[in-house]
């Protein structure tokens, strides 16, 4: 049975500049079933961040038409139980230390103090960072602070884990290191992970399937079933290929995605004070 | 000696050095007695000064405390509720900065006017001159929350009480507490500028009479003695601010 | 959203307008004594006559040139001094050590308790005000002078110094422009604190330009002309803070 079902979702919403109504994503209809490592992959202003906030219940879509079920469970707001979501950056609090980041979300679910300390401590010995558990943010990399952010999602030990370009900021090495874990712990632990980029690469090495999408209005283009066998190797010709696959359906998409930023820039007016 | 402690040499040099020339202006009258004590006289005129200023130190610090309270509590509320929307915030932020710059010391007259000679005068001016720093911290604090930060707690399932006490009031708390130190730093010039104009009582009075009737050296004391109360206070809070602000880079 | 918000500008102007109104009608319906209140019909009134020398008050221009001299004086050496210490700071780590300390303590002392010293000192006169003026206002220029030449990013001078600048040219191509916005907001509110301090040097101690004026219709009750010079005082500081305001917008990009 599918974990995630997404049916026939819209989402249109007032743009403040224009004052037009912009559809961003157009009856769209998904799922991901228990395991899942699904991929959504697509131009940028495509919606496809926008789908992921609305299966996290951070974002309504246009009511009447469609619905997003998780866990069998109409989606009316966030569900910390059922589901983790990570931003693009790591998102930490600075005025908390390490530990203490990956125990927030607990805190939020009454979960006592020895108790939070142990799952942290668990998930953070995972990604290897348990001797920096009392490091405050600002002292840790860029990809130590999205290691943090990890932890601090799978701490929850939900069955879903939405992630937005979690490793959108980090360079090309930290990007593969950090994937290898992912995959690892993923492998480990058995949870649903709905995975946004716009990266072809990252695509084909993490998912299982990955859902290509339109240029605004967000649809899905294609849904494509990754066949190659853990471990992938980048640059295998069978790995290329599928980039290739990937590109074929993506190019034109992107195309109109750049051209339409660029139109948007040419026609930004003089901002009010 | 090393090079840590040059800057430290050359501070404590500068200061004594100012102390000595002090003093040697006054001895070697370079400039009239009557107008100048050396540092030694002064010192020597602290604890007597201190003791005879008591009820007026205690009048100044209860008068500070309710104008700084009360300057810093409506800076709060109305921050806050201008923070809730950032048209306001556009339309306000001007007028309240203008407030910190423009001289407010003319109101002065007119306070007389209204409130008399007494307490009234001074707390509402204090009140005011730690209202105008205190409510521009106030809602540039607001920005320093971060929407993603808001979102998260949200997607962890925080409620809206919550939020505001584990993510929005830490976020602001930095810029917060170098507002109470800027708002009392304004409130206690505001507080001793009322008192040297038209109060009766106060550490301000004590400055001034001194002054009108000449007794330098009770004067320079009175001046210290006030300057360190201050001090202290102040910087109570300026550590405070780089307390809170310690996780900042 | 049927209606489209005014710009915050118009908005801003509404409010004040508001504000006006109110002050007028309060004035006028409310039976407090004239002698605390005047409306401000009659006070706007009243500028115009100062202006034009048709009322009571004394020696307005030769006053106000007093004070905007004052004013001159005190903020060319707040401004000089100010950015003088504070490239001092920014650029000897020890003198910066050495003093920064001390001018935070400094700043911590109501200034305004040393003017009795700083009358006792220099006199009566126009001297004590512009002293007072450059006490109050130099601090903010010191501080931010120091934090925005040190914030300036470390590879915008390694990049001139790679195309082969010298200390001194990459000081003025590099550093300045990129710790002017700083360097500029502290001057702005340096100006705002100098005016702040010639003012209160004016009415403490009364016995020239706008402040005496101030006090000579407050002692008098000439209320309409008190409100007057009080708004009249206030918009030098006002016009000094639009004017920055300007400049920043200018260079700042």
């Amino acid at each position: 049975m599918a974990i995630i079902e997404v049916t026939n979702v819209s989402k249109t919403h007032d743009d403040v500049a224009s004052g037009r109504k912009v559809r961003t994503l157009d009856t769209i209809s998904l799922s991901a079933k228990e395991n899942d490592f699904l991929i959504l992959l697509g131009p940028s202003g495509c919606g496809k961040s926008t789908l992921l906030n609305i299966i996290a219940g951070l974002t309504p879509y246009d009511s009447g038409v469609g619905e997003v079920r998780v866990g069998g469970q109409l989606v009316t707001g966030p569900n910390p139980k059922l589901m983790a979501y990570m931003f693009q950056d790591p998102v930490l609090y600075p005025w908390r230390t390490v530990l203490k980041n990956v125990e927030f979300g607990l805190e939020a679910q009454g979960i006592d103090k020895a108790e939070r300390k142990d799952r942290a401590f668990k998930y953070l010995r995972m990604v290897g960072l348990e001797d920096f558990a009392h490091y405050y943010p600002r002292q840790l990399s860029g990809g130590m602070a999205q290691r943090v952010a990890i932890c601090r999602s799978l701490a929850l030990e939900t069955d879903i884990i939405l992630m937005d370009e979690p490793f959108g900021a980090l360079d090309e090495q930290s990007r593969i290191i950090l994937g290898d874990e992912l995959i690892e712990i993923w492998r480990q632990v058995r949870r649903t992970i709905v995975f946004v980029t716009h990266s072809l690469t990252e695509a084909v090495y993490l998912g299982e399937r990955i859902a290509v999408f339109s240029a605004r209005p967000g649809r899905i283009k294609a849904e494509i079933v990754n066949p190659l066998p853990r471990p992938r190797t980048i640059g295998k010709p069978e790995f290329s290929q599928m980039v290739d696959t990937l590109w074929n359906e993506l190019k034109g998409e992107s195309l109109i995605s750049i051209k339409r930023a660029k139109a948007e820039q040419d026609e930004i007016a003089l901002p009010h004070e | 000696m090393t090079d840590k402690h040059l800057p430290l040499v050359i501070r404590t040099g500068a200061i004594v050095a100012f102390l000595i020339v002090w003093e040697l202006a006054v001895r070697w009258e370079w400039i009239d007695s009557l107008f100048l004590a050396g540092p030694i006289e002064a010192m020597r005129e602290i604890v007597p000064v201190t003791l005879a200023a008591i009820p007026d130190i205690a009048a100044t610090l209860t008068e500070f405390a309710a104008a700084f309270a009360s300057g810093v509590a409506a800076a709060i509320l109305i921050g806050f509720a201008i923070n809730q929307s950032p048209y306001a915030y556009k339309v306000f932020t001007p007028l309240f900065a203008l407030g910190v710059s423009i001289p407010k010391v003319t109101l002065l007259p007119l306070f007389l006017l209204w409130f008399g000679i007494g307490k009234p005068p001074i707390i509402v001016f204090g009140a005011l001159s730690g209202f105008f720093p205190m409510i521009l911290n106030v809602m540039a604090a607001a920005s320093e929350v971060k929407p993603n930060q808001l979102l998260l707690a949200k997607a962890m399932g925080f409620g809206k009480v919550q939020i505001f006490r584990k993510v929005t009031l830490p976020s602001m708390l930095p810029v917060l507490s170098s507002g109470f130190y800027y708002a009392c730093n304004a409130s206690m010039m505001g507080v001793f500028i009322v008192e040297l104009a038209l109060a009766r009582h106060g550490l301000g009075v004590v400055v001034h009479g001194y002054a009108v009737t000449f007794k330098t050296a009770d004067l320079y004391a009175a001046v210290i003695v006030t300057a360190s109360i201050t001090v202290i206070i102040n910087m109570a809070l300026w550590y405070m601010a780089r307390y809170f602000g310690r996780w900042r880079a | 959203m049927t209606m489209r918000r005014p710009r915050p500008a118009i908005a801003r102007l509404i409010f004040v307008g508001g504000i006006l109104v109110l002050w007028e009608v309060f004035a006028r319906l409310s039976h407090v004594s004239p002698i605390l209140l005047a409306p401000p019909s009659k006070v706007f009134a009243q500028i115009f006559d100062i202006a034009l020398l048709r009322g009571e008050v004394p020696d307005f221009y030769a006053n106000a040139l007093t004070t905007i001299g004052e004013v001159v004086a005190a903020y060319a050496i707040t401004a000089a001094l100010g950015m003088l210490v504070g490239i001092a700071f920014a650029s000897s780590k020890v003198i910066g050590d050495a003093f920064e300390p001390v001018l935070l303590v400094l700043y911590a002392i109501p200034k305004i308790i040393l003017y009795p010293v700083i009358i006792l000192i220099l006199g009566i006169g126009v001297l004590p005000n512009i002293v007072f003026g450059v006490l109050l206002g130099i601090f903010v220029v010191v501080f931010n002078t120091t934090a925005g030449l040190r914030q300036v990013e470390p590879n915008y001078i390694a990049l001139a110094r790679s195309v082969g600048y010298g200390r001194l040219a990459i000081f003025i191509k590099v550093v300045l422009p990129a710790a002017a916005p700083t360097i500029l907001a502290g001057l702005r509110l340096g100006f705002g604190y100098t005016v702040i301090g010639v003012v209160t040097g004016e009415l403490l101690v009364v016995n020239t330009g706008l402040g005496s004026l101030i006090d000579w219709a407050a002692v008098n009750y000439h209320t309409p002309e008190l409100y007057a010079l009080i708004l009249i005082t206030l918009c030098i500081g006002v016009a000094g803070n639009s004017l920055f305001s300007l400049l920043e917008r200018r260079w700042v990009r």
